[in-house]
């Protein structure tokens, strides 16, 4: 059990401390489970999952970069009804006081919908807090454009979640559009809960040897330290445009330093991606430096989220200049 | 015997010692925890405690040696990252994440055969290491190719006498038999009663697989390779082909990464 100064509030979702494990980084939930009790997280958001499984991409799927990875692995999931039979029945063991959030995909609005349905129909059997919309999927129908990069079709998807299911949903935002904000006060309207923020950002690396892209799609997903101030930025304009929209802070984030500046920046809770994987106890380890953080400055996280902007020296980041 | 994947864990342990063996390759040496066990075939994810500016993930690494309680990997710089970590001083606070995936099942076999091509020698000496001591009766045969002398890795007397034959090949003839090794073996593939292993590059591993479906051998265990970002199942980075789909793919990091070779699509 965290102590109470960790106590984080997104919206109707209370967590034991702000540090979640990302999508995509964390399996179904059970696969830390030697490395540590998942049930001392805040939480943590299972792998994207549509309603039917899916293969994924073609190998090679990871490329490194100076401080992170480029991930093309193309949302391999077991799919709706085997997360249920076989994923969820180990997980209910050892969640503890830790929350769930299911994320979810489709390759429309109307499979978002399709799934949503699903999740909803099957809430009280899988216990889970709420939902993570992953809208950084290609619409199959409109020629692979990006759901969570048009505008429109970013809407019809929230929508369709919404209108199927009285879970808190939390909209993951991608980092791949001019502008992000209008993104999250889109998602405010359609009735979402929350937004988290970031997805991966485009990026492609090339093998001079052999003269053509690493990955096997050719591009990917850049994820890791690299991202952290992209994260933040976008966090800190989120939170300026909707003071009270509650954002779980996801980019880069490897150590309790990087925790607390999204946590400053204005999120409420954050997510540990990419850095799991090189360390495992990493989201125990941003834990405890929090814990030690706030019992020695004598804060809580409620009091830390978004303490960057009332130290009043940039109401607004600044434009660039060049 | 069929190994039970032991729980894995997070180690931070100081780099004990390392040995140059042979071109670009060294043993590196870790003292765990007492208790830690691991299997052959099994494979432990390596970084630095501090960030590194060279390699930000992890890499993967054949649990090399057990000896009186000690860990040794045999490390060869092949790439960026490999090629920072011979360059690690002693006392360097290492990451260890493992043991990892599942290793080689030692059934009862009148004879172990054992085919490795370069770095692939990795796992070999502790497999061969608890065969000896499991099975003292059977024969353990080692078929070792690299490309040159230079990159050859020269056994110790206490390695040597793990194995009751060792056969070295070079590409280019400057140590042991000229050639390949799955070419060495010429009509070898066929006998009764031999437990195939096997280790090495793509196209070696691919060209041996070949040769025992050729001669009906049903049964061969291969140690793979595959780009790994976590190594323990999450990221699923780790694919290859599934001969019988679904799903299309294996996850060789918890599958494997020892697959029977008739479950691969090659
Ligand atoms: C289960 C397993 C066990 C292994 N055991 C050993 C061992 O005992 N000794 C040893 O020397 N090597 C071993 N390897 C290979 C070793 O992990 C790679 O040589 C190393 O990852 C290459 O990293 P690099 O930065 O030097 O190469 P680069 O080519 O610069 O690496 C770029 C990226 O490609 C990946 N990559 C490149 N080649 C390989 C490869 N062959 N296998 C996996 N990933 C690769 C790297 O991890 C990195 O992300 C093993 C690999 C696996 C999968
Ligand atoms: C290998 C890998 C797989 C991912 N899979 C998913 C996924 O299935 N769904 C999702 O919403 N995000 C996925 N992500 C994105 C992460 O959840 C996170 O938003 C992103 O990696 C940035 O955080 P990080 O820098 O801490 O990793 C994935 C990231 C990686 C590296
Ligand atoms: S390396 Fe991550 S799933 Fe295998």
């Amino acid at each position: 059990m965290s102590s109470a100064r960790l106590t984080a509030t997104c919206g109707p979702i209370t967590f034991q401390n702000p540090v979640l494990a990302a999508s995509g980084t964390f399996g179904y939930g059970s696969e830390f489970e030697h490395f540590f009790p998942v049930a001392s997280l805040g939480g943590f958001v299972t792998k994207t999952l549509f309603v039917e499984p899916r293969d994924g991409n073609p190998a090679p799927r990871v490329a490194e970069t100076s401080t992170g990875m480029i991930n093309s692995i193309g949302l391999a999931n077991v799919g709706w009804e085997a997360f249920v039979k076989e994923k969820v029945p180990d997980l209910k063991a050892t969640v503890g006081a830790a929350k769930m959030l299911v994320n979810i995909a489709g390759n429309s609005p109307d499979e978002y919908r399709a799934i949503a349905a699903r999740v909803e129909g099957d809430r009280e059997r899988i216990g889970c807090a709420g939902i993570e919309v992953n809208v950084s999927c290609p619409n199959v129908k409109e020629g692979g454009t990006n759901i969570g990069c048009d505008r429109d079709q970013f809407q019809a998807a929230v929508r369709g979640v919404r209108q199927e299911t009285s879970l808190p949903i939390f909209v993951k935002l991608s980092p791949n559009v001019t502008d992000v904000v209008p993104f999250a006060g889109c998602a405010m309207d359609e009735g979402a809960e929350g937004v988290s923020l970031i997805n991966t950002l485009y990026g492609m690396q090339i093998d001079v040897e052999k003269r053509r892209p690493v990955l096997g799609t050719g591009s990917g997903g850049l994820s890791g330290p690299a991202i952290l101030p992209v994260g933040v930025y976008w966090t800190y304009k989120v939170r300026a445009a909707f003071p009270d929209l509650p954002i779980l802070g996801i980019g880069g984030i490897a150590t309790w330093r990087d925790a607390l500046q999204y946590l400053l920046a204005g999120a409420q809770a954050i997510q540990v991606g990419t850095a799991a994987f090189v360390n495992p106890l990493a989201c125990v380890e941003i834990i405890a430096g929090l814990e030690r953080y706030c019992s020695q400055r004598e804060t809580t996280i409620t009091e830390l989220s978004g303490a960057a902007h009332r130290e009043g020296r940039l109401a607004e980041p600044a434009t660039w200049t060049g | 015997m069929t190994p039970s994947p032991t729980a894995a864990g997070v180690f931070a342990l100081p780099l004990a010692s390392t040995a140059d063996i042979a071109a670009g390759t060294s043993w590196l040496r870790f003292r765990p925890p007492p208790d830690t066990a691991c299997e052959p075939g099994q494979f432990f994810m390596l970084s630095t405690v501090a960030p590194s500016p060279v390699a930000y993930l992890g890499r993967p690494f054949s649990i090399g040696d057990v000896r009186d309680g000690e860990w040794f990997f045999m490390l060869r710089a092949l790439g960026r990252g490999t090629a920072w970590l011979r360059t690690l001083e002693l006392g360097t606070m290492m990451r260890l994440v493992g043991p990892l995936g599942v290793g080689f099942a030692r059934d009862e076999s009148k004879v172990h055969r054992m085919i490795a091509g370069g770095i692939g020698l990795a796992p070999f000496l502790f497999l061969a290491r608890r065969l000896r001591t499991e099975q003292p009766e059977a024969a353990i045969e080692l078929y070792y190719g690299e490309r040159d002398a230079r990159s050859h890795i020269e056994l110790t007397a206490d390695e040597k006498e793990l194995f009751d034959t060792v056969e070295r090949f070079t590409d280019d003839g400057s140590l042991g038999i000229a050639g390949s090794v799955v070419d060495g073996l010429e009509n070898r593939w066929a006998e009764p009663e031999v437990a195939w292993y096997g280790c090495g590059p793509q196209p070696m591993l691919r060209a041996a697989a070949a040769k025992l479906e050729e001669h009906d051998v049903d049964s061969a265990q291969f140690a793979f390779e595959e780009r790994m970002a976590c190594g323990f199942g999450v990221c699923q980075a780790c694919i290859v082909p599934n001969r019988y789909p679904p799903p299309r793919y294996h996850l060789l990091c918890t599958e494997g990464p020892v697959l029977e070779i008739g479950k691969v699509a090659w």
